[in-house]
């Protein structure tokens, strides 16, 4: 099965090579053709009723340069009519668009060895009865937990496929990968109280799902027996890894983005080999990942992918580069020019973080809380974390499954929480980082202690 | 085109589909992006794709294809039965999408005086430089100014078994500015913009202007510099016409979605007829509301061909009605609202909302201060995310604290949070003005469904005992 991989790979490949060669004989002074192939496979289940949907989705994107002038043009589909068609759109758009001064030229080539993540065969052949098979698994395991679940939404998906992206400064790059994610989220109720649970598991190798249904139920059976805090006051935090994650993903990818902090959009401006968190704190851009889900071969610049240190002990070490942002300063490329997925051929490249990896402490959670007089743990998904304000810092999210902790173990549960405060000044008081790192969708994330946030409920 | 989307249903139907479905969407979309002066990205984007929903013996499947020929559309739809039937022996709960009148509707163009199909890219860069133009003159301390022009239009053709073929022109038109600006340490923002089906003459008008747009953008992120922070706790809020439609779409509409009535997991299941908001409490969604006085979402029909209807989902603070697609309808025995959408051909339409507002009352805005006495005024949107629980959280960009019916300060972003139902029946009253909004940036998302274009809005509504986040100074 990697053999259709590869195919696909050496089709993509010998496609963006001929574009390339097109587009300056059509007068481009540079040219950048990136084409993708996704594969998605999914199946969804509501409470018994299935949605299930396969397909690919492939495209063109092509950048080229003419009189100093970018220009930016997407297709769907692929053949070489499509790719002549988006040559002659992007000269099209650079022929009518004022010079952006600080665009000196495309990625160069660098001279760095990475190579694609893990890619599972057993990811590559999964079929749709397969999925199916597993989502029906899913959701007995989440009803047979407990009677008083009365609903779920579970689902089971597998995104597999390639991009190639070459320029006329002699880039190449062809990355290739595999993933497969499963999740639920439950619904259980009680007298009248309706409470929700989620949970979900993503790999680049075929995993076991066998415990996702329950543990979702378990999440949301806990809380039927909440009771609210009652005062706002300023507290102890423990995050479980699932809880921070996205938050810190979503922070750092804006904050260390070198063409924030160009632009003047990031509160790390200013800040560099400055203590801008805890000793505690050590975190890496890891592009090299082998099991991470964000990790390629290459970028979406072609530019080989790395691993960059973020912050290390505390003190702000790097921040991440695309070309563009490179070349303001004279630098490389990092290796993290970004096209979003799974149809990264319609955007142009910008600046997003790889797998965010925080290095693992030596306790794990439960630890963590024996620990703690007086705080809260937060569990589970929390609401708001993509809201938070990424260039201020300041968030104020609403925890669904959070648990008052006293003397170093959980009290009870408690009504949905708002948990307010500023990333950046919290950098700082991360007191403690557990020893449970977990794979997700973000990247490798461990639980951990803020202190000093206000709560309220 | 149509011969394609033909040749799927031919398929479908000597497959033994029970019904087979297939669209075409066809956009064409075009993003500008400004950093200060300077432009920095523009693009120009042709996305078409087909997909295929089959039918068969109490299940779909879904398939879609990118490169539309005779030969992958076969394949596409002899995939989407398929797994149609693999789900058909795995389904515990059977579906059934019911019969739907058939219709034909050929081109059905939403009339605007400057389509952006007319005018030059030169023309829609100007429109985001003249209002960075003003954002500069009006900003203070200012670190930068990200200006947006984001525009989508094209075509969907719809195409059922049961003899349905549907077109229309979708069109969406977005231009946005945000001016940040430097106090010290502290980063503060000010943002404005329009977005919704028109054309582009709305940027003739004074209070669209590019020039108000920027100057709105520079004047609020000038006045936060002087902003604080929203005292945490329970406030009586005034909530502004834009974050009462987010309020109405993302805490409230989504609750109303049949797909998730019937599974059980909205808790307002069963729940029709039982009075659960307060007099003031009136939610509509509507595909077409009039275009030349409203900027919301133009959408004449939904992804399964259906006419979209006019659905009162709350009436007086009664639940009044669910939202459905063609298999929820038959399940619950309801009528066809059209809300079957997709948010683009990889995906199946599933339960959406159209244009979601709350009905205006009879308070003009000075009223409504007045009686507000001493709490928040909450303005604007950066969006909100709710819970199956009934819970939200929404961001309110700016503010201001209202003391004795007169603004105190400026706010800072701002949180609330709480109960749908709570607030529900908290509403003291409502402003008699309408506005609807929608964009091209940003939207709805469900299911992984991401960005789809929706509108929301409102009134000014009157609210006690809305519980703001934030921290404790």
């Amino acid at each position: 099965m990697t053999s259709e991989l590869e195919t696909l790979a050496n089709e993509l490949s010998s496609l963006v090579d001929t574009g390339v060669r097109k587009a300056l004989t059509r007068g481009a002074e540079e040219a950048e053709v990136f084409i993708s192939h996704v594969d998605t496979l999914a199946v969804n289940i509501k409470t018994g009723i299935l949605e299930a949907r396969e397909g690919a989705s492939l495209g063109i994107g092509v950048r080229v340069v003419a009189d100093g002038k970018v220009g930016f043009a997407a297709t769907s589909g692929m053949d070489e009519t499509k790719i002549d068609h988006t040559i002659e759109e992007a000269l099209g758009v650079a022929g009518i668009r004022p010079v952006d001064p600080r665009f000196k030229h495309l990625a160069d080539p660098i001279s760095r060895t990475s190579k694609d993540g893990i890619i599972d065969d057993a990811i590559l052949e999964f079929s749709n009865a397969d999925a199916l098979e597993e989502v029906d698994n899913l959701s007995k395991a989440a009803f047979k937990f407990d009677k008083r679940v009365r609903a779920i939404f579970g689902g089971i998906s597998v995104e597999k496929g390639v991009f190639a992206v070459a320029n006329s400064r002699g880039i190449f790059g062809c990355s290739k990968g595999a993933v497969i994610g499963g999740g639920v989220y439950c619904i259980a109720t009680d007298q009248g109280r309706q409470k929700t649970g989620i949970e979900s598991l993503d790999s680049r190798q075929l995993p076991d799902f066998s415990d996702v249904g329950s543990k979702a139920t378990d999440r949301a059976i806990k809380m039927l027996e909440a009771k609210p805090l009652g005062e706002s006051l300023r507290t102890t935090t423990i995050w479980e890894n699932v809880a921070i994650g996205p938050m810190l993903r979503a922070m750092l990818s804006s904050a260390s983005s070198a063409t924030n902090v160009q632009e003047g959009k990031s509160y790390l401006k200013g800040k560099m080999k400055e203590k801008i968190a805890s000793d505690e704190v050590t975190i890496f851009d890891h592009g090299q990942l082998p099991e991470g889900l964000l990790t390629f071969k290459t970028d979406a610049e072609g530019v080989p992918c790395q691993k960059t240190t973020l912050v290390e002990k505390g003190v702000l070490r790097n921040y991440i580069y695309d070309s563009y942002a490179a070349l303001q300063e004279n630098k490389e490329s990092t290796g993290n020019a970004n096209r979003q997925w799974p149809e990264p051929f319609l955007t142009t490249p910008n600046v997003s973080t790889s797998n965010i990896v925080l290095k693992a402490g030596t306790s794990n959670l439960d630890r963590l809380i024996a620990d703690v007089d007086k705080g809260i743990l937060v569990t589970g998904m929390v609401m708001g974390a993509g809201h938070a304000n990424r260039i201020t810092g300041e968030f104020s999210v609403v925890a669904p499954n959070a648990f008052l902790v006293k003397n170093g173990e959980i009290e009870y549960a408690l009504e949905p929480l708002t948990i307010a405060g500023n990333f950046f000044h919290s950098l700082k008081r991360i007191t403690r980082v557990g020893s449970d790192s977990r794979i997700m969708s973000v990247g490798k994330i461990s639980s951990l202690i803020i202190d000093d946030l206000t709560i309220s409920g | 085109m149509f011969d394609l989307l033909q040749h799927a249903i031919t398929i479908g139907e000597r497959l033994g589909a029970r019904l087979a479905e297939t669209r075409l969407d066809d956009f064409y979309i075009r993003e500008i992006r400004t950093e200060m002066d300077e432009v920095r990205d523009v693009k120009n984007i042709r996305r078409v794709g087909i997909g295929i929903n089959v039918y068969y013996n109490g299940a779909s499947g879904y398939s879609f294809e990118t490169n539309p020929s005779k030969k992958t559309i076969e394949i596409a739809t002899k995939r989407a039965y398929k797994i149609a039937k693999a789900s058909s022996k795995a389904a515990e709960v059977k579906i059934d999408p019911g019969e739907a009148p058939s219709h034909k509707q050929k081109k059905l163009e939403l009339e605007v005086k400057k389509h952006p199909k007319d005018a030059l890219l030169s023309f829609k860069k100007d429109l985001v430089l003249r209002a960075v133009e003003t954002a500069q003159e009006y900003g203070k301390n200012i670190a930068s100014i990200t200006g947006r022009y984001g525009e989508l239009f094209g075509h969907k053709q719809f195409m059922n078994s049961e003899q349905t073929e549907v077109s229309w022109s979708p069109l969406v038109v977005d231009l946005n500015i945000q001016v940040i600006s430097k106090a010290g340490e502290l980063l503060v923002d000010g943002r404005d913009g329009v977005g919704g089906s028109f054309g582009l003459e709305l940027f003739e008008t004074k209070k669209y202007s590019p020039e108000k747009i920027g100057e709105n953008a520079g004047k609020w992120a000038t006045e936060k510099l002087q902003a604080k922070p929203a005292p945490p706790g329970k406030h009586r809020a005034l909530c502004e016409n834009r974050l009462v439609g987010v309020l109405a779409h993302e805490s409230f509409g989504h609750l109303t979605e049949s797909d998730l009535v019937v599974t059980g997991m909205s808790p307002l299941a069963g729940k029709i007829g039982h009075q659960l908001g307060s007099e003031h409490a009136t939610i509509t969604d509507e595909g077409t509301m009039d275009p030349s006085r409203y900027h919301g979402f133009w959408l004449p029909f939904d992804d399964q061909g259906i006419q979209t209807a006019k659905t009162v989902i709350m009436d007086k603070g009664r639940l009044a009605g669910y939202l459905h697609n063609r298999e929820t309808a038959v399940a619950m025995k309801a009528g066809l609202t059209g809300n079957a959408r997709a948010v683009n051909y990889n995906f199946p339409p599933i339960v959406r909302m159209k244009n979601t507002y709350f009905s205006p009352g009879d308070l003009s805005l000075e009223e409504a201060l007045e009686q507000l006495d001493t709490g928040i005024y909450a303005m604007r949107t950066v969006g909100g995310q709710a819970n199956m629980d009934g819970t939200f959280m929404f961001k309110a960009s700016r503010g201001y604290y209202v003391k004795n019916g007169e603004k105190e300060y400026p706010l800072r972003e701002v949180t609330l949070t709480g109960s749908i139902l709570d607030f529900l029946k908290n509403i003291e009253g409502a402003t008699r003005e309408l506005s609807l909004y929608s964009g091209y940036f940003g939207g709805c998302g469900k299911n992984g469904q991401y960005p789809l274009p929706v509108g929301l809005g409102g009134p000014h509504l009157l609210v006690r005992e809305v519980q703001f986040g934030g921290e404790k100074q």
